[in-house]
């Protein structure tokens, strides 16, 4: 018995979902709601280059319903639940990505906890400007990017106290100085 | 060991903390290495504070071959000094990198490599004995009337 031949884990969208549901979060959580999950594993792919998960340019920026697709069917087989809007794994889902660790490979699961780490504990509004920065064509058909680009100042600052992205990251989307940026943010300190 | 630096912590140990001399002193026990791209970064931007005396005195400069690994970390931009910075590292493990932004931290911890920050670098120039307790205190102080932004956590370091 495997459980990735059983529960079809051989899937990359449902093998992704299972290692980002396994991993913790720079506050140790390991439970996600879809758009984190959605987004984490969007980010997990710009950050090894390589694109496996169909997405589209919808309201919220890039989503996948393949993603939604394969959560319902975990849902289903019992490897994952809910808890109000957020999705854990249950034992046997736990189980079951104890057995796709040792079949990812070092660097992509490197790639997929720090997209974890990066991304779950940002605000909804934090979560989606940074990849609309990180991914422009994501602002295509997009309903919040402009409300979201009008505060761009106060979003950069928020993500980069959260170590989220670099200084020289934070001064380029705000289109100043490097210097400017980090002399402005310490008069907030 | 030698340590490899990053701008904004060139910044505060030249400029905000004035140890040119005792970084100087501190060269002569360990290498302390600056990328290019961390000097032309360095004397960029108008503050005048900025010293290329002094740091062509205290660092070592280097050309550095971004590693392409990290572009994506960095949204590929290969121009900024902490990317050049843990490429060193990647390539010379004896490298400590001199990094004091979170994200470029992150990144170093990612990647399993060695770290400081200009709070570490000031804590060894006291370790060394290259500057003076009420030196210390000065510099704290310094640091907190800084124009740069350091975090609240690294200032209670000092």
């Amino acid at each position: 018995m495997s459980a990735i031949t059983d529960y079809g884990l051989e899937t990359p969208s449902r093998a992704f979902l299972v290692l980002a549901l396994c991993l913790d979060d720079r506050k140790g959580r390991k439970p996600a709601d879809i758009l984190h999950i959605q987004k984490i594993i969007r980010y997990f792919e710009y950050l090894r280059q390589k694109r496996e998960i169909d997405y589209s340019n919808f309201k919220l920026g890039q989503v996948s319903y393949e993603l939604e697709e394969s959560l319902r069917t975990l849902q289903e087989s019992g490897l994952v639940t809910n808890v109000g809007t957020n999705f854990q794994l249950t034992d046997d889902g736990r189980m079951a990505a104890e057995e796709l660790k040792p079949v990812t490979s070092a660097d992509d699961l490197r790639k997929l906890a720090f997209a974890k780490q990066q991304l779950n504990d940002l605000s909804r509004d934090e979560l989606l400007f940074f990849m609309y920065k990180l991914i422009p064509e994501s602002q295509i058909n997009s309903t919040e990017a402009p409300r979201l680009m009008n505060r761009s100042r106060e979003l950069v600052e928020a993500l980069y106290r959260k170590e989220v992205i670099s200084a020289a990251m934070a001064a380029k989307w705000l289109e100043m100085p490097e210097s400017d940026f980090l002399t402005s943010l310490s008069k907030k300190r | 060991m030698n340590y490899v630096f990053d701008t904004s912590a060139t910044a505060v140990l030249l400029e905000t903390c004035g140890l040119g001399q005792a970084l100087q002193a501190f060269g002569q026990t360990a290498d302390l290495i600056a990328p290019n791209r961390v000097k032309a970064e360095y004397m960029n931007g108008a503050r005048p504070g900025r010293d290329l005396e002094t740091f062509e005195r205290v660092f070592k400069t280097v050309d550095v071959a971004v590693a392409s690994e990290l572009l994506p970390y960095f949204n590929f931009d290969s121009e900024c000094g902490e990317i050049n910075v843990i490429s060193y590292a990647l390539r010379n493990s004896e490298s400590c990198c001199v990094i004091d932004e979170g994200f470029g931290r992150r990144i170093c911890a990612l990647f399993g490599l060695q770290l400081t920050g200009s709070i570490g670098i000031i804590k060894e120039l006291c370790r060394h004995r290259l500057i003076s307790e009420e030196e210390r205190r000065s510099i704290r102080r310094r640091l907190r009337q800084s124009s740069f932004y350091i975090s609240k956590e690294l200032l209670h370091e000092v």
